[in-house]
């Protein structure tokens, strides 16, 4: 084996890793055990939160990563592989192999993750105290802002936009059917429909960072969290206050 | 309680399908949030102390993640988000923007406080667990 080819390989279960948002220490453990286990000299890696360097021999590698979305599966079958990689059940070739799969494997269906999305809205209304029509509203809007969401996303929008437009459309979708006559509670209904919405994986990777002592990462990230979390409670809040507003304080 | 749990378990179950968890472990993750809303509902009702409650439903929780990442040999983020976020003070965000739009500042600071008393008692709870060696969660 080459050591350009280690490198493509590195590179691309770097990407792989770092684009399914898995937290950043992971990412640099595992590209250090994969490359230390095929290559005896020196090698170094560094991660940050968009990109990372790996350095085999004399050779460097630059890598950025410009999208990130979340799919937690192809994470954990990646560290799987590096498992077998480095306790040798799998030689160089087989592992390119199985990479390549891993890479072109579909995520669940539109139909099923919206659905999961309408359920995941409806039962969080349900636990925070909704009544059957108020978990159904949710779940009307749960389904709907997924598939608008989604394909906000496809297009590439900055996460902030996106968010933003999730919080407001979360908010009319919301009071539409409340007036409409569909449940009772509107601020509880808000609170059921925004849950898929709320950065919980950026909170959570950015502790492991920091917990890691990666602060360049585990900084943004957190600040990742806390744009997202503020984008999506301005745009559903200034929708609720102009809905107050204008109804004289009847919806609020 | 009961029903709430279980409420939290399909909650929780839909959560982690949004995030692509594979089918073999979205079962555990249901688990996971449905311990974490048993402890928090608990708490509650013993003795209404709401700080006591999630740092403790995540102090266990984050132990829970770690056992079950060892032995699935997946990652402990696949467990650990999904039991954290049924304790997530989503509400008491957007109600604190909400407070501040409406320029009801008395209620935004309320909210508000109490968003960043609940964030970093999740944050601690995971800290302390993340201190802790990783050979304490290997199984025996």
């Amino acid at each position: 084996m080459e050591i350009s080819e280690l490198m493509s390989f590195a590179a691309e279960v770097g990407e792989g890793l770092l684009e399914s948002g898995a937290e950043t220490k992971r990412v640099e453990d595992t590209l250090d055990r994969i490359i230390k286990h095929f290559y005896e000299g020196y090698s170094e890696t560094l991660v940050v939160l968009t990109g990372f360097f790996v350095n085999i021999g004399s050779y460097t590698r630059t890598v950025r990563v410009q999208h990130r979305s979340i799919n937690l599966d192809k994470v954990s079958k990646i560290n799987m592989l590096s498992r077998d990689i480095v306790s040798d059940k799998i030689d160089f070739e087989g592992a390119v192999i199985r990479l390549r799969e891993i890479m072109a494997q579909k995520p669940y269906p539109l139909w099923l993750k919206t659905i999961s999305a309408a359920m995941c809205c409806g039962f969080f209304t349900i636990l925070f105290g909704g009544k059957v029509f108020d978990a159904l509203n949710s779940v009307i809007v749960g389904a709907m802002l997924h598939m608008i969401i989604r394909t906000l996303r496809l297009h590439k929008t900055a996460e902030f936009i996106v968010t933003f437009t999730g919080g407001v459309l979360l908010a009319v979708f919301t009071v539409i059917l409340y007036i409409m006559g569909l449940g009772n509670n509107i601020s509880i209904m808000i609170n059921g429909a925004l849950m898929p919405l709320l950065p919980g994986l950026a909170i959570t990777n950015a502790l492991r960072d920091i917990i890691e002592g990666d602060y360049i990462s585990g900084g943004a990230r957190m600040f990742d969290a806390v744009v997202v979390a503020i984008a999506l409670a301005a745009g559903a809040g200034s929708v609720m206050y102009m809905m107050g507003y204008m109804t004289g304080g009847v919806i609020q | 309680m009961i029903f709430e749990m279980f409420v939290s378990f399909v909650a929780v179950l839909a959560f982690a399908v949004i995030f692509d968890v594979s089918k073999s472990e979205l079962v555990f993750c249901g688990i996971s949030g449905l311990v974490s809303e048993g402890i928090y509902l608990m708490i509650m009702r013993v003795n209404n102390e709401e700080a006591f409650a999630v740092l403790l439903a995540a102090l266990i929780t984050t132990s829970l993640a770690r056992i079950l990442a060892n032995i699935r040999k997946v990652p402990v983020t696949v467990y650990l988000i999904c039991a954290i976020i049924p304790l997530v003070p989503g509400a008491g965000m957007y109600k604190t923007v909400y407070g501040i739009i409406a320029s009801d500042y008395h209620r935004a600071a309320l909210a508000g406080i109490d968003t960043i008393k609940t964030a970093t008692e999740i944050a601690v709870g995971i800290f302390l667990v993340f201190a802790l060696p990783n050979k304490i969660f290997l199984k025996k």
